[in-house]
Order: C-alpha cells, then sequence, then structure tokens
C-alpha cells in the first residue's frame, strides 16, 4: 500500500487530470466484464501495460509483479470452474477417481475458466492503471468534484491520512513487544497479538479526540472545508489515450 | 490599550472525573513579549493553555482577552480562535489532511475568506516557513520537524495575534530545534505577535523569553521576568525544575571555586562576559599584590 502510493505520485500520467483517468480505466473494465472476449481481454491488459509502464514510466517488473498478486486469488476461484466431477469419464479430457466419482477437467471448463481468468487480469489491470497513475488524494478532490456525499469523501481522506499513522503505530508496539520476546511461543504471540490490537484501539481513541481538540482550535465547524492545492489542467494527451484506447477495443470486437 | 493581552482571574478547571487541573490561577501575558509556561509533567500547563482559546471553559473564574472576558458563544469562539491560534505537541494530531496545501486551507477556509485571498495567503505563508517545496508531497512522506513546520504554517496562516506553543521543541533533533526557534522568533518579531509556549526546554526558555509563569499540581508558583525566576532557586526546587547547565556550572564556580560574579549568567553569551570579567578582576588583584 505503502509502495503503491510512491508510485501513483512519481508516474508520469500524474499530470492528467484524474477524470480522464477515470475515462481511461471504467469504460474498458466494464467492456472488457460485458463482452467477456479474449481477445478483448488481452487488448485491454495490453494496452494498460503500455500506458502504466510506457506512457506512465513505471518499472516493467513493478507492474508484472502487482498483476501476479491476484493471481494467487485467481487460481483459487478458478479451480472451482476448472474441476468438475460426474459418474461417468466420457467428456473428460484428465480425470482420477476417487470414491466412485471421476474428477476431472473438461475441454469446456478448459475454456471458461480460461475466459474468466484472463477477463479478471483485464479488469484488474484497469484498476492498477488507476491506482499506479493516481494518488488517492487527487482522486478524492475529484470526488469531491463529482458530488459524492461530503460524509464519505471527509472520512476517505481521513482514512488516507491515518492509516499511514496506524500502520507507524502497530509496527512500533509490535517491535516493542517482539523486544521482550512476545514471539518465543505460539501461545505468546496470540496473546500479544490480542493486545496488540487492543492497544491499537486505544491509540485510536485518545488520537480522535486529541485530534477533534485541534481542528476546533483551527475553526472547525462540523465540515473539513479545504481548498484544492492547484486547479488541474486537463492535457490534450488525457483525451488521446482514451480516443485511441476505445478505437483500438471497439475495431478487435468488430474484427474478431 | 494595556499591555496584557490574555489574563486569568481566579481560574479553575475541574475534570468530569473530580482531578483539579488548575485552582486559583491569575496570570497575565504581556503583549508582544514571549511567555514560557514551565511546570513538571501534570502541572497543568497544556489545561491552561487550552483555557487561552477558549478549548477548555473554566469552572470557576474567568479569562480574558484584550481585557474582554471570553464569551463561549459558537461564533465569539470562532473570533477568538482566529486571533488566538495554538500548534500542538505533536504534528500527527494537528494535521489530518494528506495534502500539505490543503491543510493550511483548512483554517481560512473556515474564516470564510474568498478562494484568491485564501491561495495569496497561503502561498505567503508557505514561502515564510520555508515549506513551498513539500506542498506536492503527501504527509506521511515528510520528516518530523517537516510536519511541525506545516503545523506552524497551518496556524499562520490565520494571522492570529497570539501562538500558543505546547513544547515546541520536543521530538526535534538539534538543528531542527534550532530552526523552529529561529522560525518562531523571527516571525513574531516580524509580524508583532505574543508567543506563549509551554515547555521543560530550561535553555530555550533562557534564551527566547521574556517572561515566566511557573505552574505546579495547577497552581501558580512564580509569575515575572525570566531573569527573576531563575533567581528563585527555592522555588524551581519546589516546582521540580533547576537552572540552565551553564547557569549551574556559574553557581558551583561561585560557591565552591571562589569566583566572584556581577550577574547569573545563563546563557553561553552571557557566561563568556562574566568569566571575562572575572578573568580581568583576578589578573588585576594578582598585579596589585606583586
Amino acid at each position: 500500500m505503502l509502495n503503491l502510493d510512491a508510485y501513483a505520485y512519481s508516474s508520469k500520467l500524474r499530470a492528467l487530470h484524474p477524470i480522464q483517468k477515470l475515462f481511461i480505466a471504467f469504460p474498458p473494465l466494464l467492456f472488457g466484464l460485458w463482452v467477456n472476449r479474449p481477445s478483448i481481454s488481452i487488448v485491454i491488459l495490453l494496452s494498460m501495460c503500455v500506458l502504466v509502464v510506457g506512457f506512465g514510466r513505471t518499472s516493467f517488473w513493478v507492474w508484472l509483479k502487482l498483476m501476479t498478486l491476484p493471481a494467487i486469488f485467481l487460481t483459487l476461484g478458478l479451480l472451482g470452474v476448472l474441476v468438475e466431477w460426474s459418474s461417468e469419464n466420457e467428456t473428460f479430457t484428465w480425470w482420477i477417481n476417487m470414491f466412485g466419482f471421476y474428477f476431472g477437467v473438461t475441454p469446456n471448463g478448459l475454456n471458461k475458466s480460461f475466459h474468466i481468468g484472463l477477463n479478471a487480469l483485464a479488469a484488474v489491470s484497469c484498476l492498477y492503471f488507476l491506482a499506479l497513475t493516481t494518488p488517492l488524494g487527487d482522486l478524492l478532490r475529484t470526488f469531491y468534484q463529482l458530488k459524492v456525499p461530503k460524509l464519505i469523501c471527509e472520512l476517505m481522506s481521513m482514512m488516507y491520512r491515518f492509516i499511514f499513522l496506524l500502520i507507524e503505530t502497530a509496527e512500533t508496539i509490535h517491535t516493542a513487544q517482539v523486544s521482550r520476546l512476545s514471539n518465543a511461543t505460539i501461545k505468546s504471540r496470540y496473546r500479544s497479538f490480542s493486545t496488540l490490537v487492543f492497544r491499537m484501539f486505544v491509540r485510536s481513541h485518545h488520537l480522535a479526540s486529541e485530534q477533534f481538540t485541534a481542528l476546533e482550535s483551527r475553526g472547525y465547524q462540523g465540515e473539513l472545508t479545504v481548498l484544492n492545492p492547484t486547479t488541474q489542467s486537463t492535457p490534450v494527451l488525457g483525451f488521446v489515450m482514451p480516443a485511441v484506447l476505445y478505437s483500438l477495443i471497439i475495431s478487435v470486437y468488430f474484427t474478431a | 490599550m494595556s499591555s496584557s493581552i490574555i489574563s486569568t482571574h481566579n481560574l479553575s478547571i475541574c475534570y468530569a472525573d473530580g482531578t483539579t487541573a488548575l485552582s486559583d490561577v491569575s496570570v497575565e501575558i504581556e503583549r508582544g513579549k514571549t511567555t514560557a509556561i514551565l511546570g513538571g509533567n501534570g502541572a497543568g500547563k497544556s489545561s491552561l493553555l487550552l483555557t487561552f482559546n477558549g478549548i477548555l471553559k473554566p469552572s470557576t473564574g474567568t479569562v480574558r482577552f484584550n481585557n474582554e472576558s471570553i464569551s463561549y458563544q459558537a461564533k465569539d469562539l470562532l473570533a477568538l480562535r482566529k486571533q488566538v491560534g495554538m500548534v500542538f505537541q505533536s504534528p500527527d494530531t494537528q494535521l489530518f489532511s494528506a495534502s500539505v496545501f490543503e491543510d493550511i486551507s483548512f483554517g481560512l477556509m473556515n474564516l470564510g475568506l474568498p478562494e484568491n485571498e485564501i491561495r495569496r495567503r497561503a502561498e505567503d505563508i508557505m514561502q515564510k516557513t520555508g515549506i513551498s517545496a513539500l506542498q506536492n508531497k503527501p504527509t506521511h512522506w515528510l520528516s518530523f520537524g517537516q510536519k511541525k513546520r506545516i503545523a506552524i504554517a497551518g496556524v499562520l496562516v490565520m494571522q492570529p495575534d497570539v501562538m500558543l506553543l505546547d513544547e515546541p521543541t520536543s521530538g526535534l533533533d538539534p538543528q531542527g530545534e534550532i530552526e523552529i526557534i529561529a522560525l518562531l522568533t523571527n516571525l513574531a518579531r516580524e509580524l508583532g505577535l505574543t508567543l506563549i509556549m509551554a515547555t521543560h526546554d530550561l535553555d530555550l526558555v533562557a534564551m527566547q523569553c521574556h517572561n515566566a509563569i511557573v505552574l505546579s499540581e495547577g497552581r501558580v508558583l512564580f509569575q515575572g521576568t525570566v531573569k527573576d525566576m531563575f533567581h528563585q532557586t527555592e522555588m524551581l526546587q519546589n516546582a521540580g525544575l533547576r537552572l540552565t547547565r551553564i547557569g549551574e556550572l556559574m553557581k558551583t564556580l561561585e560557591t565552591h571555586d571562589g569566583f566572584e560574579f556581577q550577574e547569573l549568567a545563563l546563557t553561553i553569551s552571557e557566561a563568556r562576559k562574566e568569566l571575562k570579567h572575572a578573568l580581568i578582576k583576578i589578573q588585576e588583584n594578582l598585579s596589585h599584590d606583586e
């Protein structure tokens, strides 16, 4: 999470208006899910890779590593689609016999899980495009502009600000615990983890009340009213990119 | 106008759990000067600061700002807090936004100023406090000292008359300490600010503060100039305080080694002067004997 944030800040595509980036990420995501065709998924996957790595100058290996993260969940999910069971073994390409039943893989199931797998990866790549080019702060400001309810925006921005503080605090407590051999036995590990969680609640509560005092000192009246750092520009590139991307996807859709 | 900008009269604060944070505190803060609030842990320093901008409401007694009793109506409190700003000990409790600019604009937005005025003031204060280069970075990438600067900028931008500082130097490295103090004193002089700081840092008090208030267990033990305070050895001991290290050295030289000084020196420059004097005197005596 910490690193993802850092990549977004150093991306060359940060200069694009967040709304432009939303237009790059979401229509292909929805279209890909709706069409569910491997050719479209591959086009989306490759385009996102080119955009993030080629234009955003994020390292290809970083992108690849991040893409493999959801692969674990995907594999587990696809196993359910891939493996079927039956009392006959005619349709199976590979099978094993267990408890009088046949468990195996059919060409149909293989095809289906290939479709789903590619489709899911393409969808994830769209979201990664957003995550790797747009710092959350920029995105939140856009949500304000798009009239997303204020309460949700404020909650998100507070969470974003304090998640890092929370991680830091948790790490400090954990280090203090380990220095006193909290990880010596399984039992003490469980016990120290529960104290850690408890301490985090107490700290958070304490911090919240202090924060409230600090906000009041600056005239807080129930709303976190702030001003955008800069009025964001809308570079031409931000219009060209979705246009090229859409025409690419549509042409593949009609030719294939 | 009178010389005191904030004063308290027989102020007491009792918390809901029955503990008394402050009892019968009557102090005056001089306009345009830097006042230190000293005392051990739990002496009531922070509580006193929080009464000055109306966060804590006195159980009995009154707080006066510009010779008028503070009103605790929401509208009046807003006006008061514009004039009396507070910088908290930990910048992490104060900075609520991940964006530096957003955090600084918060106070101004609450004052309902027009947008271009806010931008102008924010740019100006970021330049003055030396944080312009940080404004595009998220808060969690910054160091403690940088966050402290932003916290100070977020208060200064409201153009207060008084700045309350809770432990302004705690948690900073020596270099950061010097920078923050230089920043504060320069700005205070330039803008005619009244600074009030709760602190344990006696060197800071000796060098930068004009007046001091010493608290112990919620009561005022001393109120007056810093020079006078350091002369009251017994009172300092009762409050759990001491002289500055330099001051202790000078006192030891005087009592144990027969040096004769004219005044109690507390800082390096004062000590140099006194030591030079004493040396010249010794040399004179020696040549006299011969």
